[in-house]
């Protein structure tokens, strides 16, 4: 049987998701997203976000990696970034991670980005939109 | 269109597609709370407040107990 293939290149992400919910089977250990969305919309600007969460997928992780979420305005202003450790020392193992952001606000209307880097390298990005409807 | 559907039935079956270890999972998660700004409330201190006022007090009225013990049958 063929083994799977693994490169040396370090973590890649296999998904990266805006949801309103993120549940996880206590039993299973299965993650259920809820409400995906590209866009949020509200009256008026500033817009504060109450909850939403950022869901990323890593592979190919063998070791310690600093990992960093930045979410940029449309002027490429950064709003939000977090940062944080993960280890993971399994090159097939996948790395979800859940991240719930609560508050966040959004000062104009627009195309915003969420941006994921691992040890330094951009891995992934997710576009959304802020839409004001009066 | 026809014969890639039969394509891809022969790699299935003939083992092409390897079947790996289950593949391990780690778990990670994360709350981040931003500063809530002036004159806004969170969702959690809305409900505290709602909690906190008389806007539930309704519940405590006798009618509302429309199910006692005695309703019903054991499953």
């Amino acid at each position: 049987m063929a083994k799977e293939q693994t490169t040396s290149a370090g973590p890649t992400a296999v998904a990266m998701v805006i949801c309103d919910m993120v549940v996880r089977d206590e039993q299973t250990k299965n993650v259920s997203l809820i409400g995906l969305f590209n866009a949020v919309t509200g009256p008026k600007v500033p817009l504060r976000h109450d909850r939403m969460y950022v869901f990323v997928s890593l592979t190919n992780c063998h070791g310690d990696y600093e990992c960093r979420l930045q979410c940029k305005s449309p002027d490429e202003e950064v709003i939000f970034e977090a940062t944080g450790k993960i280890s993971l020392n399994d090159p097939l193992a996948v790395a979800d991670l859940n991240l719930e952001l609560r508050g966040l606000v959004f000062k104009v209307p627009g195309n915003y980005i969420f941006e994921f880097y691992c040890a330094g390298e951009l891995l992934t990005m997710r576009r959304f939109s802020v839409i004001i409807k009066e | 269109m026809g014969s890639g559907m039969l394509t891809i039935r022969k790699e299935l079956s003939s083992g092409l597609i390897p079947r790996a270890e289950p593949v391990a999972n780690a778990y990670f998660s994360v709350t981040f709370s931003m500063e809530t700004p002036r004159g806004m409330l969170s969702d959690d201190e809305l409900l505290q407040a709602a909690l906190d006022s008389e806007a539930f007090d309704f519940w405590r009225d006798a009618g509302e107990d429309v199910y006692s013990l005695e309703d019903g049958e054991p499953v």
